[in-house]
């Protein structure tokens, strides 16, 4: 029995190339690899210190070529899909983002890949693909950043429509025009537009327990969130995303529960492709 | 009939006059209309005809909707860095253009018809009297009168007359003389050996007709496509280069750049390939995924690599090309130090230290390295827990044996965690072990494990729960030799021999060895029962 160590310290009067530790006995074979005069430590699964001032005096990072990580980049690919989607750039500090931007009945695996001023690393070992599997339609609030096409997820409205629900027709909008001339047949003009309008009708909260309950909060926030102008997430049940605006909405009241239940119907207009945005939560 | 042709090219661009160009344009005619012959004028800005094709007959008649392509050679007179004017006649076979209508004057005969003047009428053209239609074979602009082959009568004064052509010419058409305009892009350096890279154009008008905007395309090839990943924005200033950051290794990649200058002139350059190879580590950590139902999103997980920022006492100097070329080290003065420490990291009872170093001071000698034990404090060690407490406060429950920490101010973690016999707790002074059931006091201290280095020897000295280990290593054994020096001399000088001393058995040589360690590096490997050093 002994006890452990936290805190390292090299003094002068010196110069140190690389002070690196290990939190096993490394044998012998390993030792004398090391040994080289140009030899560069690397980290490994057993490093618990690796400090190469490299332009620095952090004791953690991974180092290669003499640089070290600065961002983790994440990517993810759909299953049957070959593809890779950016998904995000996050701090090397930071080692783990939430994906909004998923869609149900939909399997996903994910690669990290390490980042330094001048190189990527190999992406780590691929996850495991994970199929997203719920029960309901959600509208997710999103924040426009400095990137394009890269948002963060407001937290504060991550809407979950289970209970009471029903949806409206999906309307596909898209630009015919017909004009009869004294040819057999008309002309048809026509333009790109091609998008998505219906409305959601749902009670504004889920049982949490068998217990239902919604509140007048949460109905203002409701209402803050449909009119705040910001760009939505929304998904339904059966494996479809659109970014939408909320056009209109309508609370009511149901007058004879004792709990004054809230039923909300709004209104939505696809402005967006879900496909070509990222959406994760701030981390 | 023929109408005005039309989609005149060039117009309002540039043609380069040191090479053969050709302009053209779109016949305009009724159907089964044909343009037999043309003639193609260049004006300076002044109305000056500097160049003419001459009537040249088509070896095809063209008709309607059909491009007749003019070749303009070189040597026509104009001069790079100039604007001109073009224009062009097109002929059909019949004189069925109408050009004017008007009276004839007095003091006409059969074959001198006074038509006034008129700047629409041409030699060449043909005048319609009544039903007879004569060749203009000459008209005196200046006087009206025109030349023709003989009516059959006189006409009248006050005769109504028309005049129609076989040819009609095309708008004025404004274009520039302009050497012609280059867009390479500089040479790629292949491979590209890191992740960003600086693409460079360069783009060259001798007559300073500048950029309006550039674009550059980066492909990435797979299996030969080529496949676009990435364009710019249509850049309108700056130089005309493009850095890009997330080449991957091991890839094929391609740019092209295209370019449009200020006359409207578009230019693009072929596809630069090129490779991307650089050494890229393979992380052994895994990312795992997992399904938040709760967010209806996909939560992303890696292992953390931990960046533990180090901290320094006194300064430090961060050293490249040290000790070979491409490294870097820290260089240290005998004041200061750099340490890491924190809770994430814990360098276990057996462990395997590697230092690369070297002596900064000629003598110097003492402890270069050092990891020590850091005990847990504990803001209280009772059956219940503090009402007020920090994030990151922990306390011992006594009834349950376990550690609670303070995640967020006055609130301590619902659950508590079994101490570790692997560290030392202090709480108000006193440490504590783990025993396997409570936490119990001890008399022992921290641990520490220091590296040291005195005249060519190193020491490592290990204190651990009461054990204490000493390693030696001696990498150069000073020499000590009888000469004229008393014992104890300053081994950092140089000596010689003293030709004439005499030889005194009270008095030392001493060789000088206190630079060894200044000039070789040490690779030196410490675990708690080992000692091993390498000079180089």
């Amino acid at each position: 029995m002994a006890y452990n160590y936290h805190k390292s310290q090299i003094y002068g009067s010196g110069k140190f190339d690389y002070v690196w530790v290990t939190n096993v006995t490394e044998t012998q074979g390993f030792i004398d690899a090391t040994t080289g005069a140009t030899y560069v430590p690397a980290w490994t699964d057993d490093t618990v210190l690796l400090a190469s001032f490299n332009n620095n005096i952090n004791g953690g990072d991974i180092t290669f070529s003499g640089e070290s990580i600065t961002n983790w980049l994440i990517y993810k690919k759909e299953d049957g899909n070959n593809t890779l989607t950016y998904v995000a750039t996050v701090p090397s500090t930071q080692t783990s983002i939430i994906d909004y931007n998923v869609k149900n009945n939909t399997g996903y695996s994910y690669q990290v890949f390490a980042e330094t001023p001048s190189f990527l690393s190999q992406p780590l070992i691929t996850s495991e693909s994970v199929t997203t599997s719920w029960w309901n339609w959600s509208l997710v609030g999103l924040e426009t950043t400095s990137t394009d096409n890269f948002y963060y997820v407001d937290t504060d409205n991550v809407w979950k429509f289970d209970t009471e629900l029903s949806s409206e027709a999906l309307v596909q909008n898209v630009d015919r025009n017909t004009f009869e001339g004294f040819t057999k047949y008309p002309k048809v003009t026509k333009s790109d537009k091609n998008y998505i309008t219906g409305g959601i009708t749902a009670l504004i909260s889920n049982p949490v327990n068998g217990v239902y309950s919604d509140t007048v909060a949460m109905k203002n926030n409701f209402r803050d969130f449909v009119n705040n102008g910001e760009i939505k997430l929304l998904r339904d049940r059966k494996g479809s995303a659109w970014l939408v605006e909320t056009m209109s909405n309508e609370f009511q009241l149901t007058d004879k529960s004792a709990e004054q239940i809230t039923q909300l119907t709004f209104k939505f207009t696809q402005i967006g492709d879900s496909d070509e945005i990222s959406a994760v939560e701030r981390g | 009939m023929l109408y005005k042709p039309s989609y005149m090219r060039p117009y309002l661009s540039d043609i380069d006059e040191t090479v053969s160009n050709t302009f053209s344009c779109n016949i305009n005619a009724d159907g089964g209309t044909t343009a037999t012959k043309y003639n193609a004028y260049i004006s300076d800005l002044n109305g000056n005809v500097i160049y003419s094709t001459g009537v040249q007959t088509l070896s095809t008649p063209l008709y309607n909707g059909q491009t007749l392509n003019i070749t303009i050679p070189t040597g026509t007179g104009m001069t790079n860095g100039t604007n001109y004017i073009w224009n062009v006649s097109i002929y059909g076979a019949n004189f069925d253009i109408w050009i004017a209508n008007g009276i004839v004057g007095t003091g006409s005969t059969t074959t001198s018809i006074n038509l006034g003047t008129s700047t629409l009428i041409k030699t060449g053209m043909y005048v319609k009297i009544g039903s007879e239609s004569k060749l203009i074979s000459d008209y005196n602009s200046t006087t009206g009168i025109a030349t023709t082959s003989a009516f059959s009568s006189v006409p009248a004064s006050g005769t109504d007359y028309s005049v129609y052509a076989t040819y009609i010419t095309s708008n004025d058409t404004y274009f520039r003389a302009r050497s012609q305009a280059t867009l390479t892009i500089n040479t790629v350096t292949s491979p590209i050996t890191a992740k960003n890279y600086t693409f460079e154009g360069t783009y060259t008008q001798t007559d300073n007709v500048s950029y309006k905007y550039f674009q550059w395309v980066l492909y990435s090839v797979v299996s030969g496509n080529y496949v676009e990943i990435e364009t710019t924005d249509k850049i309108t200033s700056g130089n005309v280069e493009y850095t890009f950051d997330g080449l991957t290794t091991s890839s094929t990649y391609g740019v092209k750049l295209i370019l449009e200058n200020q006359d409207g002139t578009d230019l693009q350059t072929s596809i630069s390939t090129f490779t991307v190879t650089y050494t890229s580590p393979e992380l052994s950590t895994a990312s795992t995924a997992v399904v938040n139902c709760d967010k209806t999103a996909i939560q992303v997980s890696w292992v953390p690599i931990p960046v533990n920022a180090g901290e320094s006492i006194g300064t430090y100097t961060i050293l490249t090309d040290t000790p070979f070329a491409g490294a870097y080290s820290v260089e240290l003065d005998s004041t200061s130090s750099i340490y890491w420490t924190s809770s994430n990291l814990i360098i276990p009872p057996e462990f395997t230290l590697f230092l690369n170093w070297q002596s900064a001071t000629l003598g110097w000698s003492g402890i270069l390295y050092e990891h020590s034990g850091v005990g847990i404090d504990l803001v209280a060690m009772s059956t219940v827990a503090p009402q007020t407490n920090n994030v990151g406060d922990r306390y011992f429950n006594t009834s349950t044996h376990l550690l609670y920490i303070c995640n967020q101010i006055n609130t301590w973690s619902s659950s508590g965690t079994t101490p570790s016999v692997n560290e030392i707790y202090v709480y108000n002074g006193q440490n504590y072990i783990y025993n396997g059931t409570t936490l119990v006091t001890t008399a022992y201290t921290l641990p520490t494990y220091t590296i040291s280095y005195n005249d060519g020897i190193f020491t490592s000295q290990l204190d651990n729960m009461g054990t204490s280990t000493t390693k030696t290593v001696t990498v150069s054994t000073i020499a000590k030799k009888w000469l004229l020096q008393a014992n104890g001399a300053d081994k950092g000088q140089d000596y010689r021999w003293d030709d004439t001393a005499t030889w005194n058995d009270t008095l030392y040589w001493t060789d000088r060895t206190t630079d060894y360690a200044n000039n070789h590096w040490f690779k030196i490997t410490g675990q708690s029962n080992a000692l091993q050093v390498v000079t180089h």
